[in-house]
């Protein structure tokens, strides 16, 4: 008895009527985590009637996370309130009124969000890092000031704890007493890290790639290899050198040719510092492959690494034997050896390819690049007048030369690997020539294993968004910010109006763990020249037909119909810790208070580096079976459409946002966290932010046994994946 | 004119009221049923008779006495021989028990971390408090300000049992920090903040490690001119250059000041300073300069050992009680942590930094300075509220404090910096806030934890009783 009352809330003094509205109640319409989505809207102790809760949802955006251009989530808030009474009043004709307003947590400046009424209300959007939202009685429905404060909330951000909460001081970064790792390199703005961890060293080897090639077999007698035969060197193959690949930044492949590409180590100097990392025929980024919509083509790849690798074609909807997974689709092309890939592109686009197997450090290493894909029509995207590929990576770099890879397994495998230098096209902020006059159309990819980017010109240019992973836009929009996660490609076409230097910038909010502080992260990544044009011309037709916002119809609309259906299929990213070092535990549950639905930066290079997949296991859970990661094997019928809801658990020891994968085929995102998605596009990897809910349609028409994983190299090799098969084992 | 001011003293004088004494006395027929559920004495008069009285005031133990509560107030304490029981007084005969002012928690949060969570415990934190004869908090930190405020409000209209409440609103500090921390850059965030939370009851205002000392200042100055004061768990300004900046409390004592880091940068905290603190001279000329101008600025310290014994290795004692008032999540944390302190890598003080701390606080008070004491329920969550003040007992003991002196420190001190001079002590006229122990903490330490009854304005609540109700919830509610 006396714990059924203590478990009730504590009444409040001479409140009688209907309970106080708060989370826990029906009418909260969020999917997402309660304890990110929403928060209880406090009375003042002299308030004994309202009530009310503020949903924070994601503002509509085509990309993952909506993001100002200063890398600040912007969140839509309503509220649901009740008990706001009218009284009448001689002070106030027609009053009073009820007004929202938000504020950080310095009291300035204070916004005016708009008047609220008992029930829901759609009060606008937020984008501040931390904030108070309020409720006040006011005589009049624009005032500057706050009136008599009715209700107020903090937002789910004011729940961070500094590491500094366990009541010690962290340690200055440098003392550290480290075995065969280095220190790891720190973040500029976080020089110091929780006391205890510099004694620790990861579960594995540190490794660097080898300079010398393995000698590689005749190419003629491996490229005979059936599909899921195992690819080995030639018996008795005599020691030869690899061959030389073509030097070319692009290969045009055909329907009779066989391209090549050769997996070698290469010497790299990368801002100051000298490595061996991997390479596709010597470049970094590897060749971009171009090939026109409808095409067949075959492509040898020559392994020429002293470790087995392979090759993932990212969002070809092709033959699943053809598609690199390892351990699924075909055995590591041994070191030496060679694989065939019989290729097909059904869709025009911008695609990728990276190996499928330690990706943490093959990828990381070199080993990416893209595949534009020509639409056959002319017309399937308005004219431009140039376009850019700008393949996104980052890698990490020690004082001297890269920071190692683990040996028999990767490191960072609850946070990923962020590099500290960002690359484009494999270079440090290059510069690319374009004529004032022009629309350019520039096509990103996101390489970076982990890290998410949030790019905009510095100064502003008319910028549309244009097309996404696996086609176009279904409705062109006006966009100030491309936020791409791991996986990603997007195109957007910018009007270049004024010769000038226009400089393409990643800004994004870091946090400092130790304070748990947001900062600024900007980073320039690359910068369009832009000349004066020749001689003053004719707009082009791309110029003339910019400001239209073209609707294509990519059949999608088709699937209305599933929006408010149920789910087929729901996923739950988590994480099992399984002996973690007590030093970085501690430090991670400090973490665990709020989590960022996305993490832009890496600053905590040294709690990072420490874990491996023996230490944490991330786990798909197919909610309706129980079944986790490998044992996950779904049937679908091919050609099906399944809504696949995917839940991102925010109670974890890491809590981090994943980019979900899906290969050989394509979705649409319908709705994240309940609401409707603002955008479509055919996609093949969606980023699920932290406690966010995703749900996504996938059509199922390609046949075969395809992998879904998370993006990220660690938490892949730590488990995260799962196989569809789509139609008859046989993939018909 | 002569109207005119008597309304203006009036006034000042509900203001000076309202700061110190926050509430009148809270009969029983003021209660609400739940907390009404708690009360073992109800009655208006009631005579404790046999007791020993450690007062708070400093004064010896005093066997064989007769503590009588009339209304809310201590009426008399004296010789059981020489206090007569009014007629109709509930007369409660008390041999082997002692009777101690409540606690007067000067770090006492309404939140609770371990290592995984921070919960906001407006369920379990009042009733442990209360139950532990802690009987007035100074909250000093918060992670839910608006909560926080609401449980006051509750406590103080009699629907929660709990103690006297004053609240500091959120941890404020300086640039670079978030979340939950404040951070006030500009001496004008400062004083914009802290009219703020003056507005929102806020009677203290605590600042936290980043804080710059002109921000400090800024805010001490605008909260002393509305009447409140302001204390801090600092590292960017050591306490000497917090004393100039106005501050009227600091927070954990030798753990918390950096001054005495030869790395000490103006306005800066240094990472692990008191790492450097094993070799301290606490007799020193520098570390008594620090004393010297607290005491002369009547600067108070706040002592929290049994938060950072939690981090000494092989150090917090295993207490079944307190395992049992921890939800089970929470009881796996802790003993995982608790099991795990000693492993390379984990978060951990020395015993000599530990001891140095002990060493500082007993030169502080050698010297005239005036200490305080409370729990700070964070950490990796095996300082419970009430508990944990308990067990700040033993530690200041241990410290070299006597038992009257650590009474004094509990009790009497913290309403003296708190400006309350109705509590802190057991005499004739003062609150009756009061804590019934069963044997002898004076001469058995560890008896502190046997808490029978409390008595918070005369109102006598069943300390098992709320013990009970609070099991397996700590960390959840």
């Amino acid at each position: 008895m006396l714990l059924t009352l203590l478990q009730a809330p504590p009444a409040r003094p001479a409140a009688s009527g209907p309970p106080p509205l708060t989370c826990a109640d029906s009418s909260v319409t969020t999917l997402g985590d309660l304890s990110l989505h929403c928060v209880d809207l406090v009375p003042v102790p002299d308030v004994t009637t309202m009530s009310g809760y503020a949903e924070l949802d994601y503002a509509p955006t085509p990309y993952g996370i909506p993001v100002t251009r200063e890398g600040v989530v912007r969140w839509q808030v309503r509220m649901r309130l009740s008990g706001l009474r009218h009284r009448p009043s001689p002070r106030w004709i027609g009053g009073p009124h009820y007004v929202a307003w938000v504020a950080p947590p310095s009291m300035a400046p204070l916004i005016r969000l708009g008047r609220v009424r008992n029930g829901a209300n759609l009060v606008g959007e937020v984008a501040l890092p931390v904030f108070t939202l309020f409720v006040t009685e006011e005589a009049d429905t624009a005032p500057a000031t706050m009136g008599k404060l009715l209700l107020r909330a903090q937002s789910p951000s004011a729940l961070m704890q500094p590491h500094g909460s366990s009541r010690l001081p962290a340690r200055e970064a440098g003392a550290h007493q480290h075995g065969a790792w280095p220190m790891p390199p720190m973040h500029p703005r976080v020089t110091s890290m929780p006391p205890g961890l510099e004694v620790l060293q990861p579960d594995a080897t540190p490794w660097w790639p080898s300079a010398t090639p393995v000698p590689t077999a005749p190419p003629a007698a491996a490229a005979r290899g059936a599909a899921r035969a195992r690819a080995r060197p030639a018996r008795g193959a005599p020691a030869n050198a690899p061959p030389a690949p073509p030097d070319a930044e692009a290969i045009v492949l055909g329907a009779k040719d066989t391209a090549v590409l050769v997996t070698a180590p290469l010497a790299r100097t990368l801002a100051g510092r000298a490595f061996t990392g991997y390479a596709w025929n010597g470049r970094v980024p590897a060749p971009t492959l171009r090939a026109t919509e409808g095409l067949r083509s075959t492509l040898r790849v020559v392994n020429a690494l002293g470790e087995p690798t392979t090759v993932h074609w990212h969002g070809l909807r092709h033959d699943w034997r053809q598609d690199g997974a390892v351990g699924l689709s075909q055995e590591p092309i041994a070191p030496g050896a060679t694989f065939t890939y019989r290729l097909a592109f059904p869709d025009p686009g911008l695609f990728w390819y990276h190996p499928h197997l330690r990706e943490d450090r093959q990828m990381d290493l070199g080993l990416a690049g893209t595949i534009r894909v020509a639409a056959r029509r002319d017309d399937w995207l308005a004219p431009v007048d140039a376009e850019h590929v700008l393949l996104l990576d980052d890698i990490l770099l020690g004082d001297s030369t890269v920071y190692p890879h683990g040996a028999e397994r990767p490191t960072h495998a609850l946070m990923g690997r962020f590099g500290n230098v960002i690359t484009v096209n494999g270079a440090v902020r290059p510069e690319l020539a374009l004529r004032a006059g022009q629309v350019v159309r520039l096509w990103f990819a996101n390489a970076a294993g982990v890290r998410p980017f949030n790019l905009a010109f510095e100064e502003p240019l008319p910028m549309k968004l244009v097309a996404a992973d696996m086609g176009r836009m279904e409705q062109e929009r006006r966009v100030d910010v491309v936020t791409i996660a791991p996986a990603e490609r997007w195109a957007v076409d910018v009007r270049l109006d004024q010769p000038g230097r226009y400089a393409l910038v990643n800004r994004v909010l870091g946090v400092d763990p130790v304070q748990q502080a947001y900062f600024p992260q900007v980073d320039t990544v690359a910068t369009l020249v832009v000349s004066a044009a020749d001689t003053p011309a004719a707009p082009t037709p791309a110029q003339r037909g910019f400001d239209a916002l073209a609707r294509h119809d990519e059949e999608t609309d088709r699937f209305d119909a599933w929006r408010d259906a149920a789910p087929q299929r729901e996923l739950l990213l988590t994480l099992q810790p399984t002996g973690l070092p007590i030093g970085l535990e501690q430090a991670m549950r400090a973490d665990t208070q709020y989590v960022q639905p996305v993490e832009w930066v890496g600053t905590m290079p040294m709690m990072d580096v420490l874990s491996t997949p023996r230490q944490a296991r991330w786990i798909l859970r197919d909610v309706a079976s129980g079944k986790e990661n490998h044992e996950i094997a779904w049937r679908v019928p091919r050609d099906g459409v399944q809504k696949v809801r995917i839940r991102n658990d925010r109670h974890t020891l890491h809590a981090m946002q994943h980019p979900i994968h899906l290969h050989g085929q394509r979705f649409v995102v319908l709705a994240v966290n309940g609401r409707p998605a603002a955008d479509r596009a055919w996609k093949d990897t969606v980023l699920v932010p932290a406690g966010a809910t995703v749900d996504v349609l996938v059509w199922f028409q390609n046949p075969g046994r395809w992998m879904l994983h998370c993006h990220v190299p660690e938490h892949l090799a730590s488990g995260m994946h799962a196989v569809i098969t789509v139609g008859d084992e046989e993939g018909r | 004119m002569t109207g005119a001011w008597w309304a203006r003293a009036a006034v000042a004088a509900v203001a000076v009221l309202g700061v110190a004494a926050p509430l009148g006395a809270q009969a029983y027929e003021q209660l609400g049923p739940q907390a009404k559920a708690y009360v073992t004495v109800p009655e208006p008069v009631v005579a404790l008779v046999g007791v020993s009285v450690v007062d708070g005031t400093g004064a010896p133990p005093k066997a064989e006495q007769t503590v009588l509560i009339e209304r809310g107030v201590i009426r008399a304490v004296g010789p059981s021989a020489s206090v007569a029981v009014p007629a109709g007084a509930r007369r409660m005969e008390l041999a082997g028990h002692t009777v101690l002012p409540g606690f007067v928690g000067m770090h006492d949060h309404t939140f609770y971390t371990t290592s995984l969570r921070s919960t906001q415990m407006n369920v379990t934190g009042p009733l442990l408090y209360l139950a532990s004869g802690v009987t007035t908090i100074r909250t000093t930190g918060s992670m839910s300000p608006y909560s926080e405020i609401n449980l006051k409000r509750n406590i103080e209209a009699g629907m929660v049992a709990g103690p006297r409440m004053h609240i500091t609103g959120p941890y404020l500090t300086g640039a670079g920090a978030g979340g939950g921390m404040h951070a006030l850059v500009t001496p004008e965030d400062a004083r914009r903040v802290v009219a703020y939370w003056a507005s929102e009851g806020a009677s203290w205002l605590k600042f936290y490690t980043l804080v710059r000392k002109d921000v400090l200042a800024a805010a001490a100055d605008e909260a002393h001119k509305r009447g409140l004061k302001v204390t801090g768990h600092l590292c960017s300004v050591g306490y000497r250059d917090a004393v100039d900046a106005g501050i009227d409390a600091v927070e954990h004592g030798l753990f918390a000041n950096s001054e005495y880091d030869p790395a000490k940068e103006p306005d800066k905290c240094p990472a692990g300073f008191e790492a450097k603190y094993t070799t301290l001279d606490v007799n020193g000329p520098e570390v008594q300069r620090t004393f010297r101008e607290m005491i002369r600025r009547k600067v108070a310290m706040t002592s929290t050992l049994a938060v950072y014994e939690l981090f000494v290795p092989n150090r917090p004692p295993l207490e079944q009680r307190v395992l049992d008032a921890m939800s089970n999540d929470v009881r796996n944390e802790y003993l995982t942590t608790r099991a795990r302190l000693a492993e390379p890598g984990a978060f951990a003080i020395s015993p000599a930094v530990f001891r140095k701390a002990q060493e500082y606080e007993v030169a502080f008070v050698r010297a005239g300075g005036l200490l305080a004491c409370g729990v700070d329920p964070t950490g990796n969550g095996g300082a419970l509220p009430g508990f944990g003040d308990q067990r700040n007992y033993e530690l200041l003991l241990e410290a070299g404090f006597t038992p009257v002196e650590a009474v004094k420190i509990m009790t009497a001190n913290g309403a003296q910096v708190l400006g309350n001079a109705r509590i802190g002590t057991v005499e004739a006229g003062k609150a009756a806030d009061l804590q019934v122990i069963r044997g002898d903490p004076v001469a058995r330490p560890a008896e502190i934890r046997n808490t029978t009854i409390v008595f918070k304005d005369g109102v006598g609540y069943d300390a098992p009783k709320m013990i009970a109700a609070t099991k397996g919830l700590v960390g959840v509610r």
